[in-house]
């Protein structure tokens, strides 16, 4: 079961990409104003992610379907 | 006396300077490579090219960043086309299937995609005049559906579980991968242009896409898994494309990667690997 978390952008360079299903920097979603990204796991929430609220797979595409992650402009 | 065949790998292939008729095997694909001048044409090693007799597994895209990235062109000077894959998918977003794009942000793209819960294909050209076919088959509904886009190179053709669809048109001229400019990307599952968005949402399976047009009846061919010009099929069963000359063929779990790995690779004999982005998932899932 995947889990996701949003974190700041800022916070990018502390991520441990050994403990995300994710593989590095320049490939993780970003948000529309690329304040945040998106990061998502299996099993225990990674040590540096403690704290961040956790999100179903139905939770995080109502939120990335919203216009803070997706852009109106493509056609 | 056995003749010994120089060895390589699918990563250092890219760096060498072959010259036309150079031959290796590729230790990590298992497959032999020629180089034929112009492209490296790929051989399953075992003999059966991309078919294995048996479709087991399709990917599994999660909707939030998965896909697939063959970090160039394929069939980049094709001025008609197809594009066949099928899919399996609740979502009502707006999600691509197949996309190429200029990544630097031109506005300069081509997609196969899912809108308004049917199919859509549409090409653009540095922020000209957009070109659109859209079906009349809804096909978000959760069952496997084989969708195709077809360009003769004057208007496009769409297909739905082997039938052409009626066509909702804006601009519809055939605009194909050939007609535009500066693509730099082909993916699959997401449409990425400056970044990556609109990304699938479910199951993707047995990909291929041609630098010529499929007639109506070679795509039924594909959609009851027959040969090229054959019959006796079943409808819905995905089968060997390699009769049909694909410019490539990826098989999502079913080819050289055997459901394993990050690598996708091209089952036609043209080499246009595929490299997971994120994580889409093996599912025994299949049409």
């Amino acid at each position: 079961m995947r889990t996701y978390c949003i974190i700041n952008s800022s916070e990018v360079s502390g991520v441990d990409f050994d403990q995300v299903l994710q593989t590095s920097a320049d490939t993780l979603r970003y948000s529309v104003d690329g304040s945040k990204a998106l990061l998502k796991y299996e099993g225990t929430q990674p040590f540096f992610l403690l704290g961040k609220t956790e999100y179903t797979h139905e939770e995080i595409l109502s939120i990335l379907s919203g216009p803070e992650w997706t852009s109106d402009e493509i056609i | 006396m056995p003749t010994t065949i120089p060895t390589t790998t699918s990563t250092a292939r890219a760096s060498l300077s072959p010259n036309a008729g150079d031959a290796y095997f590729e230790t990590d694909t298992k497959k032999y490579i020629i180089y034929d001048g112009n492209y490296w044409r790929s051989y399953a090693s075992d003999g059966s090219g991309g078919w294995s007799g048996s479709n087991t597994y399709s990917l599994n895209f999660d909707g939030t960043d998965d896909r697939l990235d063959a970090s160039s062109v394929v069939t980049p000077s094709a001025t008609s086309g197809a594009i066949s894959a099928w899919i399996k998918t609740t979502s009502t977003a707006y999600q691509a299937i197949v996309s190429t794009a200029d990544t630097s942000g031109t506005a300069t793209w081509g997609w196969m995609a899912v809108y308004n819960n049917k199919l859509r294909i549409t090409f653009r050209e540095s922020m000209g005049t957009v070109k659109i076919a859209d079906g009349s088959t809804t096909i978000n509904d959760g069952n496997w559906h084989h969708v195709v886009a077809v360009s003769s190179g004057t208007a496009y053709s769409l297909y739905v579980d082997g039938s052409a669809e009626t066509l909702t048109n804006s601009n519809n001229d055939g605009t194909w991968f050939g007609d535009l400019t500066s693509l730099t990307s082909t993916n699959i599952g997401s449409h990425v242009r400056t970044s990556a968005g609109t990304f699938f949402t479910g199951n993707i399976d047995e990909v291929a896409v041609w630098d010529s047009a499929l007639s109506a009846s070679q795509v039924t061919n594909i959609y009851k898994g027959e040969s090229n010009g054959g019959s006796g099929g079943t409808n819905g069963t995905p089968g060997n494309l390699l009769s049909f000359n694909p410019k490539a063929w990826w098989r999502m779990g079913d080819g050289a990667e055997a459901n394993s790995g990050t690598t996708i690779y091209d089952m036609s004999s043209f080499s246009n690997d595929m490299t997971m982005v994120s994580s889409p998932a093996y599912q025994a899932d299949t049409p």
